[in-house]
């Protein structure tokens, strides 16, 4: 397998899973993440839920289809864009000192209050995304395995 | 980049309407418009009260304030006679807040203002583990400062 190859398959695994594992808490506990959008402060508080309902399912979505490999440009595009609007979502928080649960892989104020700390996670991912979204070849994730 | 964008747009699409058909099958899916936060308050037992009815309850001595901000910003400044029970802290507290005040006793909670959730989530916990009366000040203590009513450091 070339390296190239190798690198394709660790980022796309790495960030559909990561994906799949983040979106499930999220869809187990619609009202406590619907809880965790609306203490960011960033949506009129109407669309808080309808907000929280698709998010999750779309990062499920977008992870699966990763993984497998299906229109896996068009998903990158979608986990670099999603990771951008964490990003600002949590640097905002941060800055304007709302004290709320990054609420990313668990709900219901689980898990350590956001700090630079997340900003930096998350900035890390970013890079990881960015790297995927590059290197993309839309190749199968079964022919990279195969090489 | 047309065809990426499009695919793109169409897996965003089908997750909305997949999100919304799971969020009518299930038991426990949400309403699509979110409530409003005296309606949530209301429906767990919680009484949103507003800046007069806050000054009132201030003359009544069985009615205890509590402040619901970090500790370092109750010391600040405060609502005469709050106490100060912050809630990222509130469940190492509770336990001892329970074995103080009784449950009978009528409690208004307050943070920053509209705009912060502490007083919220703490009055769920503290209306959840048995206290009967409890209030949420939702202009908190911005309204209550600018409103030019007694304070206290």
């Amino acid at each position: 397998m070339k390296t190239r190859d190798s690198l394709l398959l660790a980022t796309r695994l790495f960030l559909g899973i990561l994906f799949l594992y983040a979106a499930t808490d999220k869809i187990l506990h619609p009202a406590a993440f619907s809880e965790t959008v609306l203490n960011y402060h960033l949506l009129p508080e109407p669309l808080v839920n309808i907000f929280a309902l698709w998010l999750p399912v779309a990062e499920f979505v977008v992870g699966l289809l990763l993984v497998a490999g299906i229109w896996s440009k068009a998903m990158s595009g979608i986990v670099f864009a999603m990771l951008c609007m964490f990003l600002i979502a949590i640097v905002q928080s941060v800055a304007r000192g709302i004290d709320t649960h990054c609420g990313c892989f668990t709900q219901g104020g689980e898990g350590t209050p956001i700090s630079y700390l997340t900003v930096i996670r998350d900035l890390a991912f970013l890079a990881v995304s960015g790297l995927s979204l590059w290197i993309e070849t839309e190749r199968p994730t079964w022919r990279l395995f195969r090489g | 980049m047309k065809t990426h964008l499009i695919r793109a747009a169409i897996v965003l699409a089908a997750s909305l309407l997949l999100a919304l058909g799971i969020n009518a099958a299930r038991p426990d899916g949400v309403p699509l418009i979110r409530p409003s936060k005296e309606a949530l308050a209301l429906r767990a037992g919680i009484t949103p009260i507003q800046l007069d009815t806050a000054k009132l309850l201030l003359e009544d001595p069985k009615v205890l304030f509590v402040d619901a901000r970090p500790r370092n910003v109750w010391k600040r400044g405060r609502i005469p006679g709050a106490i100060n029970f912050p809630e990222e802290v509130s469940d190492s507290l509770m336990q001892g807040f329970r074995d103080t005040v009784a449950l009978d006793r009528p409690l208004v909670v307050y943070c920053d203002g509209e705009e912060c959730r502490s007083s919220d989530l703490l009055s769920k916990k503290l209306s959840q583990v048995g206290y009967k009366y409890v209030y949420l000040f939702f202009g908190g203590w911005v309204q209550w400062r600018d409103a030019g009513e007694r304070t206290e450091k």
